[in-house]
């Protein structure tokens, strides 16, 4: 038992979660005191090893695989799975490497049944949905796992694709936009809980995926779907739609410090520059002998901040990210002025003003016209850029640009950029993608790198938050 | 002090405070391991309440510290009473005490005036510590606490160490408003007290609205819990579904309709966009 513990320890670190020594401990005395009884074993893991709410869901997740009744207690079996982790010699081997003939053709798109079939596949989603029994979520979402045939190891590394066909098949989109056409004809109360039911699908369809990949592939699968978990160094290109929500919240939390560690350090830095005229007032006291200096209150500049965000394809999250945590710091700057493109600026600061991020980024979607050709172009969006709002820049302002600087082999125009630079204080330009990317195929983040103060990668929420901390 | 989970789970069911499996392990968990324990959720879901009614299940005395920005050591561990002891040291000058003497006199228990986290160490009984909204500290105050929670003793200069007499059960919350250090985490036991289900916000309402009638009870609980589901800025916590309760019961009403609903709306929502949202769709909403 004790060596059980102390692996899913391991495991767990692998998610991201600190686990110490003595926490461990702490979960053995705990179990020694209580039992083992499924629910307790449960309560008493997560309330000594899970020190935050948000790690939760990568603890339930690695709880439910690796102490699924199935291998619970079957060491051999488990020995089998994950060689490396317990430390048996691999020549009793994974199972999942010899392919099945035929399992290659046996991939259903969705695309190439016929109507009867399809409809069906709509009904029967609709109807789980409306009835929201778990068994029949579970079975549905099954269903849809058995449809890939045998998991291969190219689903793991693009379990987004994965995800894809398996909503393909189960014609996921179009039984949500069926529910959303009856919306407006049920109780809101009634539609509540159908988005409810929707989000917990998703859940459950990457539940599903994940464990299948695990009794599949073993334990390359495991390690891969426990660093999936680790939000923090996870790409952002890469977030499944829960982890989505969970990174919005972590960056409201990074916003408040931000905010307020500023507010402390300058509260605390009252030294350097000597108030002359308050040092002689108070110096009146003593006869005119100044005892104690009185030195000039600080006042921590606050920047102009203008940002671009490009909102094509894989960068749209990040920039997403971006604008929330912006907004979120408003108070630190004088002024925000936004911008998207993807080949034409726009300025959308209007729709941020005094309410929530995610209804002003709906309505960007909703209103804004920044895409003529769904393709990006940088050349002409500097263009536009310097003719049509030259007039918001200035020495005092920052520029933050976010794009991936993939320009889809179009003129480059680097010139404009070089103007626009030139009528800033300083311009920082983080880019989405690896650094090893860079300059490769279409990107040319160097022609624009070079004229900008700084350049930053910046993939995920761990960069980011050292990269904010360095420009803000 | 208890001997099994489900000990803790009748005592404080009789302190009109319904616990289930999951608070009940970690308050255990708690209790016995001898550590701190952290409580975690969103404002309004009694967490405050759980170390009331643990210290009634106890039957000790309830110690509070209320954390705020600007608390430092003095007012959370202990202070020497100024005021008494200049009052003293004049004393002193109109008798012919020596400067020796006086300062012997001065620095003792006398002129001491203990605050919440010494007095819950020297109680002799092991009494229940509250440290409520432990967020809204700074971080130095933390890991001064870090210290003083880690061993249960505290060194004061003139008097040196002084042990716990006992040890006292330390319950501490936060609404998340900032993140703790990790040194102080791992040293606690973890507890997230989230909304309730319906069946439990239900028992809940029951046993602490004794007045309520049963269709009523479940007419608003549904009307909550439904909120809950929507995207708001503040969503009601139990808090917030106990006072309505309240309210309804003195107001003697016996049903919900919309109307009813639209006029107390603000006891439930504090943000003026909630309870817009809420009134735009109140027709699907009342049950």
């Amino acid at each position: 038992m004790d060596s059980k513990i102390l692996e899913f320890a391991a495991l767990l670190r692998k998610t991201g979660i600190t686990v110490s020594h003595s926490e461990v401990a702490e979960a053995l005395e705990g179990l020694a005191e209580l039992g083992l009884e499924r629910d307790i074993f449960y309560n008493v893991l997560s309330s000594t090893l899970i020190k935050d709410q948000a790690d939760f869901r990568a603890f339930d997740k690695l709880f439910e695989i690796y102490f699924n009744p199935r291998f619970f207690g079957h060491r051999q079996a488990a020995a089998l799975r994950w060689p490396e982790l317990i430390g048996v010699d691999e020549n009793g081997g994974c199972t999942g490497t010899d392919s099945v003939p035929g399992a290659e053709h046996g991939r259903t798109t969705g695309f190439g049944q016929g109507q009867g079939l399809a409809t069906a596949a709509v009904d029967s989603f609709v109807q789980v949905i409306k009835v929201g029994d778990p068994g029949w979520m579970r079975e549905m979402v099954k269903r849809g796992v058995k449809s890939l045939g045998r998991i291969k190891k190219e689903d793991l590394k693009n379990i987004s694709d994965t995800v894809r066909q398996v909503k393909v098949f189960l014609e996921w989109n179009m039984g949500t936009y069926e529910l959303e056409k009856e919306a407006p004809l049920v109780n809101e109360e009634i539609w509540l809980i159908w988005q409810e039911r929707l989000m917990e699908l998703e859940e459950i369809l990457y539940r599903e995926l994940e464990q299948a990949m695990v009794s599949e592939l073993g334990s390359e699968a495991l390690e891969t779907v426990l660093i999936r978990e680790n939000v923090n160094q996870l790409d952002f290109y890469r977030l499944s739609v829960p982890q989505v929500a969970e990174i919005r919240k972590k960056i409201s939390k990074l916003a408040h410090k931000l905010a307020s560690r500023l507010s402390f350090r300058h509260k605390k830095a009252k030294h350097g520059k000597i108030d002359l005229y308050r040092t002689i007032r108070k110096s009146m006291a003593y006869g005119g002998v100044p005892i104690s200096p009185a030195f000039r209150d600080r006042y921590p500049t606050r920047p102009q901040i203008v940002v671009l965000c490009d909102l094509s394809g894989s960068v749209k999250v990040f920039s997403e990210f971006m604008l929330q945590l912006v907004y979120s710091i408003q108070s630190r700057f004088v002024h925000v002025r936004s911008f998207v493109f993807v080949d034409t600026p726009d300025d959308v600061t209007g729709y941020f003003q005094n309410r929530e991020i995610a209804d002003g980024i709906r309505d960007i979607y909703n209103w804004a016209r920044f895409s003529k050709t769904a393709f990006s172009d940088y050349g002409l969006v500097f263009i536009d850029f310097w003719g049509k709002y030259r007039d918001v820049l200035d020495k005092k302002t920052t520029l933050i640009i976010i794009g991936d600087a993939r320009n889809n082999y179009n003129k480059e125009h680097a010139d404009y950029f070089q103007k626009i630079c030139g009528e800033v204080r300083k311009t920082v330009w983080l880019n989405p993608e690896p650094a090893e990317n860079w300059d490769m195929e279409d990107s040319i983040m160097s022609v624009y790198g070079r004229h900008c103060s700084q350049v930053f990668e910046c993939r995920n929420l761990e960069q980011l938050d050292r990269v904010v901390r360095r420009i803000i | 002090m208890f001997g099994s989970m489900e000990e803790i789970k009748s005592k404080l069911t009789t302190q009109n405070y319904l616990v289930n499996d999951r608070v009940a392990i970690a308050v255990f968990l708690a209790v016995k391991l001898r550590k701190p324990l952290l409580i975690e959720g969103p404002a309004g879901v009694g967490k405050t309440e759980l170390a009331k009614a643990l210290s009634g299940a106890m039957n000790t005395e309830l110690i509070r510290l209320q954390c705020y920005e600007g608390l430092d050591e003095s007012k959370a561990l202990f202070e020497w009473n100024y005021q008494k002891q200049l009052l003293r040291i004049q004393a002193n000058h109109l008798t012919d005490k020596s400067w020796e003497e006086t300062k012997a006199n001065i620095f003792s228990e006398e002129f001491f005036l203990a605050r919440p986290l010494l007095k819950a160490i020297q109680a002799k009984d092991p009494v229940v510590l509250l440290v409520d909204e432990l967020d809204k500290s700074d971080e130095e105050f933390e890991s001064f606490l870090l210290e003083a929670l880690s061993d249960y003793q505290v060194s004061i200069p003139e008097l040196g160490t002084v042990k716990a007499r006992s040890i006292p059960v330390v319950i501490m919350t936060s609404n998340n408003y900032r993140d703790f250090s990790d040194a102080l985490k791992r040293r606690c036991i973890h507890l997230y007290i989230d909304y309730p289900s319906f069946d439990r916000e239900l028992a809940i309402v029951r046993i602490k609205v004794p007045g309520i009638n049963e269709v009523l009870a479940q007419k608003l609980v549904g009307f909550v819990q439904s909120l809950r589901k929507m995207a708001l800025k503040k969503a009601p916590s139990i808090s917030e579904t106990l006072d309505w309760a309240r309210t309804l019961v003195i107001l003697g009403v016996d049903t919900l309709d919309e109307e009813l609903v639209m006029n107390t709306l603000n006891l439930l929502l504090k943000y003026q966009q909630d309870i817009k949202k809420a009134e735009e769709r109140i027709g699907g909403l009342v049950p």
